[in-house]
């Protein structure tokens, strides 16, 4: 009896319990976030179109460049494109939606004297807010570096992470007839030589602040390692073991630099003070063990060894001087890269005569293959977010620089022609 | 004299050799199972299905969400018969009934009747024309509601082909086994399966969220939505969250962009809607 009681108030809930439909979406239909990147308008004063339009461009490839976004079609645009609206209120968001927009950058500039203000807003159309705004000040020259800048702030606004378009890329070139070190903006824009060694110099790469810069020059005769100072010009010869004295790359940290130095006749990984001073040497086998790579924590070295008879990947334990190899695949695998995050490693493979980038996990799993097509794709490193890859290729003949996300896509040459650019290296810090 | 004994043979005990074969077993299981040889790891892709028959519709008729089983081939000859249906096209200037009479008694080729009464038609339009504007725009309307009608004809001689194709009866009046494609309660008169699927397919259309804005791939949040009967957002609440703020986000730009559905549902509905990252391509 009791039994049946109990069953009969359960079926008198049944009704009362509201039956629940549940949807499921596994993926969003809309995989980029669709934008509208309108024109900057004059705040005061005359307009200044080139102006608005080399803000315009430049904002437009950074957008298009991080692969997050879908531009529309500035055709497409009502009224609100032509009103110069810098808060929330001054926004006829209705219209934007309408035209699908989910994010709205609009903003304004002025020239005061010879200095350019430039005034960015970010607005989320959806929520119908202002997402982030800058200002910038500086001169008609610095309008790329302004675009760059707020195209970071955008993308920090949007994933939580800065963008790297304002760092910059170091690179070699022999557009003067010898190897020299040359810098530029992440687009390719203001190419500029540091160097004058009339030699050959190779394998730059950057403090972790970004003001100086360390490579190899054969000047002397000898490849001897050589440190930068961006902002004097000043340079120092860090290394100059008999020898090799090649592929430094300073620690994350900034306080140690990992080099290959041959003087002893085999080519071994040594660990040097910022000033030059022997630390101590990371490696000691008969094997060849060249172009280290560091680990974000500084605690572990990824670099290439063939003592295991062919060149392949080894990531080595700093503390417990343990090396563990990560690459069993191909016969020839080399410059090894540690991306920021920390969760891969890029390096390039040879394979029927022409090198390809993949990357893969510390531990040697997961390997991905990231380029193919014709023509090489070598010295892979990071933007200091993760998000990139610079390389250098001969795909279109000579070769050039080459920044891809780093999932392989969106792949576009940044150098410019004329040149033989190689050995790329992405600054952290502009 | 006594047969000499035995000699004693040197052969393993029974027990050592089933311990030997046991150990040999073992070995052959390790050897295969690849315990000492690391396997890569296979990664399994995901294999996608689009169904382009049974869309989801907003007022599905009624009918049967599989659209009833397909394999008969006389309803999809059956709509065949209808292909005299341009007739009715060419008749209605004429005879209203004449499908009853064999379709097509003038020409084998219903396609070429249709020209020939826009001929007879444009016989008198021609001296009408020169005359006065009035007889040409009458002319105008007359071949804009034949084209009108030859283009219903055409739709639904695709209809009903694309539902030969798929083992479905359109017209709606068969039922059991050929029942046609639709829900149980529809009430509405598009070829599609149900509400919630097309709900589902509203919000997929609605939601954005870009692979490079996610570190992860398993993230997946619930929220709990609920519509008045006219159709409007009235609440809606995380039941469970992912954990990362970029994904939540998306979510709540999802919901806020379905806020007013596009049809009144009639009564208040709530449900939960789980997001999730499953179909994310790399």
């Amino acid at each position: 009896m009791r039994r049946f009681a109990t069953l009969l108030f359960a079926l008198l809930c049944l009704p009362a319990t509201s039956v629940m439909a549940q949807i499921e979406v596994r993926a969003p239909g809309q995989q980029t976030i669709a934008v509208a990147n309108t024109e900057l308008l004059p705040l005061s004063g005359f307009p200044s179109p080139a102006i608005a339009r080399e803000l315009h461009e430049v904002m437009s490839y950074d957008l298009d460049m991080s692969g997050l976004f879908r531009q529309l079609d500035p055709a497409s645009f009502l009224g609100d494109a032509k009103r110069l609206g810098l808060t929330s209120t001054q926004v006829d968001f209705n219209q934007w939606s309408l035209l699908g927009s989910e994010i709205l950058i609009k903003g304004g500039y002025r020239m005061q004297g010879d200095r350019l203000l430039v005034e960015f807003r970010l607005f989320d159309v959806i929520h119908r807010q202002l997402l982030t705004g800058r200002s910038y000040s500086g001169y008609p020259g610095d309008v790329r570096t302004m675009a760059h800048k707020f195209a970071d702030v955008i993308l920090k606004s949007v994933t939580g992470k800065e963008g790297p378009f304002s760092s910059r890329i170091a690179y070699i070139d022999n557009r003067t007839g010898h190897k020299e070190l040359y810098l530029m903006d992440t687009d390719g824009a203001n190419s500029l030589r540091l160097t004058d060694h009339r030699s050959i110099v190779l394998n730059p790469d950057f403090s972790p602040n970004g003001r100086e810069v360390i490579f190899t020059s054969y000047r002397p005769g000898n490849p001897d390692l050589y440190r930068k100072y961006l902002g004097t010009g000043q340079e120092a010869r860090l290394s100059f073991k008999k020898g090799l004295n090649i592929s430094a790359r300073f620690k994350p940290d900034g306080r140690e630099i990992a080099l290959t130095q041959s003087e002893s006749g085999n080519p071994e990984l040594v660990l040097l003070g910022t000033d030059g001073s022997q630390r101590r040497r990371l490696t000691n086998h008969w094997g060849i063990d060249v172009d280290p790579s560091w680990s974000p924590a500084g605690d572990k070295l990824a670099f290439v060894s063939d003592r295991q008879g062919n060149p392949h990947i080894f990531v080595l334990d700093l503390l417990s001087g343990q090396t563990k190899r990560i690459s069993n695949n191909g016969k020839y695998n080399a410059t090894p890269a540690w991306s920021p995050d920390g969760d891969r490693i890029a390096f390039t493979r040879l394979e029927g005569n022409v090198f390809d980038i993949y990357t893969i996990r510390p531990d040697g799993t997961d390997e991905r293959r990231l380029t193919f097509g014709p023509g090489n794709k070598e010295h892979p490193r990071w933007s200091p977010d993760g998000r990139f890859l610079v390389f250098s290729s001969d795909q279109d003949g000579g070769k050039g620089i080459y920044i891809m996300r780093a999932d392989g896509t969106g792949m576009q040459r940044i150098s410019a022609t004329g040149g033989q650019s190689q050995h790329p290296a992405w600054s952290r810090q502009r | 004299m006594t047969t000499p004994p035995f000699p004693s043979r040197n052969e393993p005990r029974l027990s050592s050799l089933l311990g030997i074969s046991l150990a040999m077993h073992i070995v052959v299981f390790v050897l295969f199972s690849g315990v000492l040889f690391g396997t890569s790891p296979v990664e399994r892709r995901p294999v996608y299905f689009v169904d382009l028959s049974k869309m989801p519709v907003l007022n599905p008729q009624a009918g049967r969400p599989d659209g009833g089983p397909a394999p008969k081939a006389k309803p999809a000859a059956k709509p065949k018969t209808a292909a005299p249906t341009p007739q009715p096209v060419a008749q209605p200037a004429s005879k209203p009934e004449a499908s009853k009479p064999k379709p097509t008694p003038v020409d084998n080729k219903p396609a070429v009747t249709q020209p020939t009464p826009v001929k007879t038609s444009s016989k008198p339009a021609e001296p009408a024309s020169k005359p006065a504007e009035a007889g040409q725009s009458v002319q105008d309307k007359i071949a804009a509601m034949r084209q009108n009608q030859q283009r219903q004809q055409e739709l639904a001689d695709l209809k009903s082909k694309i539902a030969a194709l798929s083992g479905d009866d359109t017209s709606g009046k068969s039922y059991g086994s050929g029942a046609p494609l639709g829900m149980p309660d529809g009430s509405g008169d598009e070829i599609g399966v149900d509400q919630q699927t097309w709900l589902q397919a509203f919000y997929k259309e609605n939601w954005s969220l870009s692979k490079y804005q996610v570190a992860r791939r398993d993230l997946q949040a619930t929220v709990h939505v609920s519509y008045s009967a006219d159709g409007t957002l009235t609440n809606y609440r995380f039941v469970e969250s992912s954990g990362d703020a970029n994904f939540d986000d998306s979510l709540k730009k999802a919901i806020l962009k379905t806020k007013v559905l596009p049809f009144k549902p009639g009564r208040t509905l709530q449900f939960d809607v789980v997001f999730n990252l499953k179909d994310l391509m790399d």
